[in-house]
């Protein structure tokens, strides 16, 4: 399938309209969807009326932006008013949110056609997509491994060909991981730059919306679409959204880069280490300058990750007890309700976090654990600063390894968590950070990685672009 | 394997019902994330301040004004079950 913009090129020249868009990514849903499982809920008749009204304002002559007739796809976490939203979980039951999201409302304002919403581990908890529970979604380059997660459907829409675009949630690596699984471009913004609102929560201080593309450009034009302040989320910031497009046209020649020795240590596959070895002799051709750099505490991420994430996910989903959403178990009593609704409204990974989380906060513990784990943040974030005022832009592997079978990491939570390893720190620093397709390897996909600093999302995709453009040759 | 019982009492607090395999599994699995964890404890941190947030322009406040918000129906239209403008819930007691 065509990119985004390549897609909004044709609507403009009428060589195409919407609704045949529409047409031919639902085409592309029924013939692969059985297999992959991508989504958990198909929108095709109000696509097709979305598609008519694009095209009939086209044809009317109104002016139209990018977005419109374009087809694209929203991770089931978003909340879209009227459409079922579930976040893979059965505590939520046949939810129908009475707003939308943000995000979700700035692409439908720029006449975004939603085609349906997509598979996730359940409330965004996991690295393989295994853990929703309507079952998992499959990697299109070799269904018997995952796709990753916790955006595994989102990745898998792009990579088929189901969608121009799609967009994710991250909270320790959940877009990239899966874009760096399925071979598309996965975008997580810096914390604050795009608005949480209408995002089912996981743990606040790290969660951001994202974004699943074809290509680099097209990253660029969906983050420029969904960034910018929002009187609905006190946190989005009121930073002006520069022209990230400009940038992708800028490119990266005169950047400097660094290659941190810890994101190739131990755990990381020779095969992954190597691939971004090239990559960095390549963007040194393109004319980018290679600094030595040094994040030493990179090691103890992982640690802090799964401390602070537990620790606002079992306060965030105490909300989910079968009073206002969902189904309610039979009790007499209120608390009876409470237990019973939850324990069989939740999954196995989300109740491993939800006690995780209820442990690291409870007295005694909550200096030793969660507070130590604040603390690492802090000395995180520090060495990432001083690592930018040497270089404006690291490079590093988006995942230790390419995808793994379904099955192989199900049974062992410390295995699956590692999966996210090297996308952790950019959530706990706030960073952005977007992977990129590299060389296959023994063809499967593999993820190039790029962090900048806080807000300099601009420097991260002429970085991106330039590596785009030399690294899958 | 977490401490005997722990799983037990954190069930408690969070309310989740878990039966005998699901207690089992997880005192497991917490046993091994938490010996995990155990090395990050030894870092020297104590004179590192905390972040807890890395927001870089936080908005100001909205003004203190009533507003139209969610309507009523739309509020509890999800509910499992409801009385008129209230969610209906179990009682505290088993003689309520």
């Amino acid at each position: 399938m065509e990119s985004l913009i390549e897609a909004a090129k044709r609507l403009a020249t009428g060589e195409t309209d919407s609704e045949r868009l529409v047409r031919e990514a639902l085409d592309r849903v029924a013939e692969r969807e059985e297999e992959l499982h991508a989504f958990l809920t198909l929108l095709p008749e109000t696509a097709l009326a979305d598609a008519q009204a694009s095209d009939l304002r086209r044809r009317a002559g109104s002016p139209l932006g990018l977005f419109d007739g374009i087809p694209w796809a929203a991770k089931d976490n978003l909340l879209t008013e009227g459409v079922r939203t579930t976040a893979a979980s059965r505590i939520l039951g046949d939810y129908l949110p009475p707003y939308s999201s943000s995000a979700v409302l700035r692409l439908e304002e720029r006449g975004g056609v939603l085609i349906g919403k997509t598979n996730l581990d359940e409330f965004a908890m996991g690295s393989s997509t295994e853990y929703s529970a309507f079952g998992p979604s499959r990697n299109p380059v070799d269904p018997s491994r995952v796709p990753g997660g916790s955006s595994g459907g989102s990745a898998v829409a792009v990579a088929a060909g189901m969608c121009h675009f799609a967009l994710g949630s991250e909270t320790g690596g959940s877009v990239r991981q899966p874009a760096a699984f399925c071979g598309v471009v996965g975008l997580k913004p810096s914390y604050g730059r795009v608005s949480r609102y209408g995002l089912i929560a996981f743990a606040s201080s790290l969660d951001q919306i994202g974004t699943l593309t074809r290509d680099v450009g097209d990253a660029a034009a969906v983050l420029g679409a969904i960034a910018g302040e929002d009187p609905m989320d006190q946190t989005a910031s009121t930073a002006p959204v520069p022209d990230y497009l400009a940038a992708v046209r800028e490119g990266g020649r005169g950047l400097s880069f660094g290659v941190p020795g810890e994101y190739l240590a131990e755990g990381v596959a020779p095969e992954v280490r190597a691939e971004v070895e090239r990559a960095a002799g390549l963007l040194e051709r393109q004319g980018l300058t290679r600094r030595d750099v040094s994040l030493p505490h990179t090691g103890y991420a992982l640690d802090a990750y799964y401390i602070i994430a537990p620790a606002e996910a079992s306060s965030n989903l105490s909300r989910f007890d079968g009073m206002r959403y969902g189904p309610r178990a039979e009790a007499q009593e209120l608390v009876d309700a409470y237990r019973r609704s939850r324990g069989q409204g939740f999954g196995p990974e989300v109740k491993r976090r939800i006690l995780l989380g209820t442990y690291v906060l409870s007295a005694g513990y909550y200096d030793t654990y969660y507070l130590q784990a604040q603390r690492l943040r802090t000395l995180l974030r520090e060495e990432f600063l001083r690592a930018f005022s040497q270089v404006d832009v690291l490079l590093t592997p988006t995942t230790p390894t390419t995808a793994f079978r379904l099955g192989e990491n199900t049974q062992d939570p410390l295995a699956m968590y590692m999966a996210d390893a090297l996308t952790i720190p950019a959530n706990l620093a706030g960073l952005p950070a977007i992977s990129v397709p590299g060389q296959p390897i023994d063809g499967l996909p593999v993820g190039l990685q790029v962090m900048a600093p806080p807000l300099r999302e601009d420097l991260m995709l002429r970085a991106a672009a330039t590596l785009e453009e030399v690294a899958s040759r | 394997m977490a401490e005997h019982g722990l799983v037990a009492r954190l069930a408690a607090l969070a309310r989740l019902e878990l039966d005998e395999a699901e207690a089992a599994r997880l005192e497991r699995d917490l046993g091994a994330i938490l010996e995990h964890v155990e090395r990050l404890r030894a870092l020297p941190l104590a004179e590192v301040a905390a972040t807890y947030w890395t927001a870089q322009a936080a908005q100001d406040m909205r003004p203190d004004e009533s507003r139209p918000g969610l309507e009523l129906d739309d509020a509890l239209g999800c509910a499992a079950a409801r009385s008129g403008r209230h969610l209906l819930v179990p009682g505290m007691r088993e003689d309520q």
